[in-house]
């Protein structure tokens, strides 16, 4: 499966549109990374456990969307985007959306 | 074909230059100072306002909170120890040329908490602790004098009429506030303004104290009886390590340090020639006994 | 007596968040600055659409992120600020610092990838905060776009 944000794929002609795909997942940090956290708010730094969290969740979110492109039957997603909301707090969604294409 | 590329783009451009603890000085020093000179014109602003309000007024405040303290302590009604103060207080009220509409009433309450304070309304609340701890009758009209006092320059009202635009002033500022350490802060800055203004008014009501004192006796032998007692409770208390909290007196939580205060009462005492030496035997008079 | 120890450990903690978060500004720039030079044959662009090239054979959605913390010293001073009003230069660094470092991320995964060259990057901010006020306490930058190249690898998931 071919993702891009792009609306085209260079080389390569779109022969079915299939209409919007979306993956999404709301996460919440746990007791053990918020202990860190609070440490590092004292001393600053990168947050690695929340990068790690975020970056799994989006990845989820991204199978998600794939899923979705593959029940109907297509070959790549183009013009992908992301967007992250805090919902509650300490827990936050990440959304990715985009066109379900099939190419040649 | 239009050609790609990515030069290096110069530091600096989305990022000031300038120290941060300069930055930091900088505000920090300047908020504390406009906070402060804010709660220093509340605080003028409310000295000079609060004598201003008739004392008819004050008085009816304060009977609501006598009421107060009446049911909060349990005061018995009437005793000999609550009669004999009131007879020391009205010969003080004599002394500092009080006029008879401010009536001044003591209360003696039973209290473990060493304490003796003047409230609205020309009311001085004395506790049976303080009573004990006072070992003759000269150092306990030094404490009932400087209470008098109080009443005299209407410090209640002015330490009311402080508090009160303090709070209407802090809730406007802090209100918009949402951390609490800045909060803190602000806080912090205007209360030690407002303390510096109560511990002038220790210092006035200690000076008029004394004075009463050496009217009264011709001397100012025993004067200082309840404040030895004070700077030993502290330092009692500080060298075990706070385990003996208890017993700092909340006399104190306002007042300027017990040994600058004794030190400046002695130099008035010499400056004034009212006592020939600090050094002389003690003549004091005896409490009478209340058992 | 508590008001004192209050204050005590603020000072503390103002001074330990000045020291090390200095401390780990500066060496997060060298890290960037040194990372970035290796990485400068990697292009990115903001452009949505790529040119008409033949050598844009596989394509392919690549991202980089990191969450970071402001230290507490800096965090203080932009309350302080925010008393005042003006520009927040304590929070400015933290902002460019978690930027070029989820660009360089991004621009790590499509070299390891064997490509060349990264289009339409689209930057996304959130920020993870504790939710008290309007403090921002980390936040999180997200860069993602699509690399083109002639790719070793399949260019598909």
């Amino acid at each position: 499966m071919l993702v891009s944000n792009l609306e085209i794929v260079p080389g390569k002609r779109v022969t079915k549109h299939l209409g919007l795909v979306q993956g999404s997942t709301v996460r919440a940090k746990h007791v053990g990374r918020d202990l860190m956290a609070g440490l590092k708010n004292i001393f600053g730094g990168e947050l690695k456990g929340y990068t790690e969290l975020l970056q799994e969740s989006r990845q989820e979110a991204t199978d998600r969307m794939l899923e979705q492109a593959k029940s109907l039957g297509a070959n790549a997603v183009l013009n992908v985007r992301f967007s992250t909301s805090s919902v509650t707090q300490g827990a936050a969604e990440l959304f990715v959306y985009g066109t379900a294409v099939v190419i040649e | 074909m239009p050609q790609y590329s990515n030069s290096e783009i110069p530091e600096h451009i989305n990022v000031s230059r300038g120290s941060p603890i300069k930055d930091f000085i900088k505000l920090s020093l300047g908020l504390l100072a406009i906070l402060a000179g804010l709660a220093y014109f509340l605080a003028v602003s409310a000295n000079w306002l609060a004598p201003k309000i008739p004392y008819r007024w004050e008085k009816s405040w304060g009977t609501a909170v006598e009421g107060l303290f009446r049911e909060e302590l349990g005061e018995e009604k009437e005793n000999p120890q609550r009669a004999y103060l009131q007879s020391k207080v009205d010969l003080i009220a004599q002394l500092q040329n009080i006029p008879e509409s401010m009536a001044i009433e003591v209360h003696y309450i039973e209290s473990d908490l060493v304490n003796a304070f003047a409230t609205l309304g020309g009311h001085i609340i004395v506790t049976s602790a303080l009573l004990d701890k006072v070992s003759h009758e000269n150092g306990l009209f030094m404490v009932l004098a400087h209470e008098v006092a109080h009443i005299k320059y209407r410090h209640p009202i002015q330490a009311v009429g402080r508090g009160v635009l303090f709070s209407i002033a802090s809730s406007a500022i802090i209100g918009q506030q949402k951390s609490e350490s800045l909060s803190s802060l602000i806080w912090g800055a205007g209360t030690l303004t407002l303390m510096s203004f109560s511990r002038d008014q220790e210092e006035q009501a200690d000076h008029e104290a004394l004075k009463t004192v050496y009217d009264h006796y011709g001397h100012t032998s025993g004067a200082f009886n309840f404040f030895e007692y004070l700077a030993e409770a502290e330092q009692g208390a500080s060298e075990e390590g706070g385990k003996e909290a208890r017993e700092i007196p909340v006399f104190l939580s306002t007042h300027p340090n017990t040994r600058e205060r004794l030190a400046n009462l002695k130099n008035i005492v010499i400056e004034n020639r009212w006592q020939a030496s600090l050094a002389e035997p003690v003549k004091v008079e005896t409490l009478p006994s209340f058992d | 007596m508590e008001a004192v120890y209050e204050l005590i450990l603020f000072l503390v903690l103002l001074a330990l968040g000045y020291g090390f978060g200095q401390w780990a500004e500066r060496s997060h720039y060298q890290s960037i600055f040194k990372r970035e030079k290796e990485l400068a044959g990697i292009l990115v662009f903001a452009e949505r659409l790529p040119p008409p090239d033949p050598a844009f054979k596989e394509s392919r959605l690549v991202g980089g992120s990191v969450v970071i913390s402001v230290d507490y010293f800096k965090r203080f001073l932009a309350l302080l600020r925010s008393f005042i009003g003006g520009r927040v230069s304590s929070y400015e660094s933290l902002l460019d610092r978690a930027r070029r470092e989820a660009l360089l991320r991004m621009k790590m995964e499509a070299q390891e990838k064997g490509f060349q060259s990264v289009f339409n990057v689209k930057f996304e901010t959130a920020s993870i905060s504790k939710g008290k006020g309007k403090n921002i306490g980390s936040i999180e930058v997200f860069v993602y776009g699509t690399a083109l190249g002639s790719g070793s690898g399949s260019g598909s998931q």
